[in-house]
């Protein structure tokens, strides 16, 4: 299964929607789409999961490198990930960087 | 079930491990999980271990094995009798030894501040925490990797 990305730019926000797989083939692509968006003056990046069936640690990479690329105050809120990707995202230890959060709506 | 302990249902792919084979190698890894762990919450942890797995392979190996051929990767896939009964991916290529020693590898979570925090072992550690065992041997002029996970 392939990957597609979309980004939507906010006045407060981006939002990032990913739909497929992000694996060892496909996430070059997150990267690069990453680092087009100005990491470094970013406040706030919204990773949408919900339509995300896999997550590597090629994809966990990409959002490790996008934190370390934003300022320090800001958030990266991943959204609708599924139980198995929260879980691994949750497991190597990347919960305290990343907020987790089923919908939008728990965005405060 | 076959003389080697393997269950009925065991299947295999050999192909030659570069990313032009990505597609066919994962997706073998996927359908065969799929087939025998569907509904099984360790699905995702043994798929996301064996794309590390692959990954690494070709990633981080020359194309060819210190005595000229092709490197080729083999997937073999398996329920295993006994109780419990487990299912088994066996990931073997011919090229020069790597042993990844898994079981020096941590199985605590990092909790190093992610501004400080370093890319490199990550997809180790999630090979050696997705799956219930994960071994490697050198079988001259193969590397193994065995990693199966029980049938709960």
């Amino acid at each position: 299964m392939s990957l597609s990305i979309n980004v939507e730019s906010q006045e407060t926000h981006v939002s990032i929607f990913l739909a497929g797989q992000v694996d060892t083939k496909s996430a070059p692509e997150l990267l690069e789409t990453l680092t087009g968006i100005g990491l470094p003056e970013l406040q706030e990046l919204r990773i949408h999961a919900v339509e995300l069936t896999f997550l590597s640690s090629a994809g966990l990479r990409a959002l490790v490198y996008a934190k370390q690329k934003m300022p320090h105050s800001s958030r990266l809120i991943l959204v609708g990930g599924s139980e198995e990707i929260n879980a691994t995202v949750i497991r190597t230890g990347l919960g305290t960087a990343v907020t987790i959060v089923s919908s939008i709506d728990e965005i405060d | 079930m076959t003389a080697d302990g393997l269950s009925e249902g065991a299947a295999s792919l050999e192909l030659p491990a570069d990313m032009d084979h990505w597609d066919e190698l994962f997706g073998f890894v996927q359908a065969e999980a799929q087939r025998h762990l569907q509904g099984n919450a360790k699905e995702y942890g043994l798929t996301l271990a064996c794309e590390e797995l692959l990954s690494n392979i070709i990633r981080y190996n020359p194309s060819t094995s210190p005595d000229g051929q092709p490197m080729l990767i083999r997937i073999d896939s398996a329920l295993l009798a006994g109780s419990p009964r487990r299912f088994q991916l066996r990931i073997s290529y011919n090229n020069v030894p790597f042993d990844p020693q898994f079981e020096s590898l941590s199985t605590s979570v990092d909790d190093t501040a992610i501004e400080s925090r370093k890319i490199g072992g990550l997809g180790l550690f999630l090979i050696k925490n997705s799956v219930d065992h994960v071994t490697y041997q050198f079988s001259d002029p193969l590397n193994i990797y065995t990693v199966d996970t029980e049938l709960s």
